[in-house]
């Protein structure tokens, strides 16, 4: 047996829009054991997923991207269900911040508003990738599965009234019988 | 059994490119126990990363494998961040990574290094 994982691209780029799609697994494959889910964000409104100014007490919502389903072909039930969030926006809410003294001042009001690009030290905005558990994929055991109908709905661009570009990226690790036909005569 | 932690670096100077980069394992070393990403920006590797992973000219890793996927924040043990590899042969003990940088609106492009570590078995 032999372990290996599968990528589907899911591309949404109109609000609401729906994704049917069709993963093909090899032939060999004994049975799927687990699914992971990933998001690439290529287009959205300017600070859409900025999460809360650091040092807010406040809980923020999530942004829920979409809803995600998966079935096997000939069977009815869905087999895998998920609901796709942009990130995790109070994941650092329990954190304890040092800040530096930052006395008020006009000059420095106007200031703030420069753009400062991502340098690595700018984690209390970002703290998803810092902050994060290990990730591993949800366990399953789905046998005697040759192909994956899904489906996927998008909600962000609800929400926002905007057409939202994104990637889903699903993940499928399967399990592999990997039969060699090096020793047989005639191949 | 005794084991060995390697780290190899990749440095990203480009937005929207690939990287290919082979590494060489030293020759007593049997087998790849675990691998981590890291970076020294690891907000644009978890926004913008994917790999390619081989081990001795076998994928373990395919095209566009997401690099959030192989990252571990602070929140888990140290005892606990390698991925398991089980006990992956190391062959001829080369590893070949080829890192994909993609935009993403959440993390502005700047030069940033992608490392990758390694936890070996000695022989």
């Amino acid at each position: 047996m032999k372990e290996q994982v599968l990528i589907q691209a899911i591309g949404i780029y109109r609000r609401s829009q729906q994704n049917f799609f069709q993963v093909k697994l090899p032939r060999d494959t004994h049975k799927i054991i687990g699914v992971e889910t990933g998001l690439l964000v290529l287009d959205s409104p300017p600070y859409a997923f900025s999460p809360l100014q650091a040092g807010s007490d406040l809980i923020e919502r999530n942004n829920l991207m979409g809803v995600l389903q998966l079935k096997a072909n000939g069977r009815p039930d869905i087999f895998y269900a998920k609901e796709i969030f942009e990130r995790d926006l109070n994941i650092g809410a329990g954190e304890l911040k040092v800040y530096p003294y930052d006395p008020p001042n006009e000059r420095r009001l106007g200031l703030r508003r420069i753009f400062v690009p991502p340098d690595g030290n700018s984690f209390d905005f970002s703290p998803s990738c810092t902050h994060g558990t290990k990730r591993e994929e949800d366990p399953l055991n789905i046998c005697g599965c040759t192909a994956i109908n899904g489906y996927f709905k998008d909600s962000i661009g609800e929400v926002f009234g905007y057409d939202v570009s994104y990637k889903v990226m699903l993940y499928i690790w399967i399990e592999r019988q990997m039969i060699s036909n090096d020793n047989k005569p005639g191949t | 059994m005794q084991t060995v932690k390697k780290r190899f670096d990749i440095p990203v100077t480009e937005p929207n490119k690939v990287f290919s980069k082979s590494f060489e394992l030293d020759k007593n070393i049997v087998s790849v126990k675990g691998i981590l990403f890291t970076s020294d920006k690891d907000d644009l590797l978890y926004y913008r990363g994917s790999q390619k992973v081989e081990i001795n000219k076998e994928e373990i890793f395919p095209e566009n494998y997401e690099s959030k996927l192989l990252l571990s924040g602070i929140n888990v043990s140290p005892n606990n961040r390698y991925y398991d590899m089980g006990n992956q042969p190391a062959g001829n003990g080369t590893i070949k990574v080829d890192y994909k940088d993609t935009d993403d609106t959440r993390a502005v492009f700047v030069p940033y290094r992608v490392s990758l570590y390694v936890e070996c078995v000695l022989q």
